[in-house]
C-alpha cells in the first residue's frame, strides 16, 4: 500500500464516487483511510462516507438478526399457546360412545353407575 | 439463543403429560372393542370429575361378551396386572394399582357373565377413597 503516493489514492476516491472502482479497490481503499497518511483533509469526504456506509450497514445486520429473534420467540410462544389450549381442550372431556358411535348422554351419570356397580360386591 | 431454547424447553414440558396415559395394554382393548355392537365407551376428564378428585375415567362395558373377546380382555389387563403395584383380586372383580409419577392410577375390571366393564381412572384419590365414596352413594 505504502508504495502507492496520496495522489493514486485521491484518484481512486474520485473514481469511488464515479463508481468506477472494483470490490477489491474499494477494500484497499478503506484499508488505506485507517492509515496515518490517511490522515489528511483531502480524504476528509471519502472517510466520511465510507464510515456512515460501514456504521449503516452493521446496524442493519444488527437490526434483522434482532427481528430474525423475536419473530423466533413469537414462533416458540405461540406453539406454546397452542399446545396449552389444545391441553385445556383435551382435559375437559366429556363422551359417551356406542358402538363407536357418539351419543347424547350423561356421561357423569354412566360413570356414577358403573364406578357403584364396580364396588357394590367389595369390601370398603 | 441457547437461553431461550432452554427455557422453552422448560416450559413445554408440563405438555408432555398430554401423552403420559397412553401406553398401559388396557389402551388397546378401548381402541379394539369400543366399536363392537355392544360396547359402551364413556371417556371423562376435566372439572367434572374434580368432585370425585378424579382426573381421567375411561370406561368400557360389554353386553353379552363372546368368549374370545372376554379372552383378549382379560389377557390385556392381566399383561398390566404384571407391572400393578398393588391389586385386589376376586371372582367376580379386579382391581390392580399402575404405576403412575403424580397420581394415583387404576384398572378396576368385573365381569358378572353377562356384562363386562373394564375401568382406567387416573387422580389423586386412592382407592379406598374412592370406594368409600360410591359405596356410601348406594346406601
Amino acid at each position: 500500500m505504502t508504495q502507492h503516493d496520496l495522489s493514486y489514492w485521491e484518484d481512486m476516491a474520485q473514481r469511488y464516487f464515479l463508481a468506477e472502482t472494483s470490490d477489491e479497490e474499494e477494500h484497499m481503499l478503506r484499508k488505506f483511510l485507517c492509515t496515518r497518511e490517511a490522515q489528511d483533509s483531502r480524504f476528509d469526504e471519502i472517510r466520511a462516507t465510507l464510515s456512515y456506509l460501514h456504521v449503516s450497514k452493521a446496524n442493519r445486520t444488527l437490526s434483522s438478526r434482532r427481528s430474525l429473534r423475536i419473530l423466533a420467540i413469537a414462533a416458540c410462544l405461540s406453539a406454546i399457546a397452542f399446545l396449552g389450549w389444545f391441553q385445556y381442550q383435551q382435559q375437559n372431556i366429556s363422551c359417551v360412545r356406542i358402538a363407536g358411535q357418539s351419543v347424547e348422554a350423561d356421561a357423569s351419570l354412566l360413570m356414577e353407575q358403573q364406578l357403584t356397580e364396580m364396588f357394590s360386591s367389595t369390601n370398603p | 439463543m441457547k437461553k431461550i431454547i432452554v427455557l422453552i424447553l422448560i416450559m413445554l414440558s408440563p405438555h408432555i403429560g398430554l401423552w403420559a396415559q397412553k401406553g398401559f395394554s388396557v389402551q388397546v382393548a378401548f381402541d379394539e372393542f369400543s366399536v363392537k355392537k355392544n360396547a359402551t365407551e364413556v371417556v371423562m376428564s376435566g372439572k367434572r370429575l374434580k368432585d370425585f378428585h378424579l382426573s381421567y375415567f375411561h370406561s368400557l362395558e360389554i353386553k353379552n361378551p363372546a368368549a374370545s373377546d372376554r379372552q383378549r380382555i382379560t389377557s390385556l389387563v392381566k399383561a398390566d396386572a404384571a407391572q400393578a403395584i398393588t391389586q385386589e383380586e376376586n371372582s367376580g372383580h379386579c382391581f390392580y394399582e399402575l404405576p403412575n409419577k403424580s397420581l394415583h392410577a387404576y384398572i378396576l375390571y368385573r365381569d358378572n357373565g353377562s356384562t363386562l366393564t373394564l375401568i382406567y381412572i387416573e387422580g389423586k384419590a386412592n382407592l379406598k377413597q374412592i370406594k368409600q365414596y360410591f359405596q356410601k352413594k348406594q346406601k
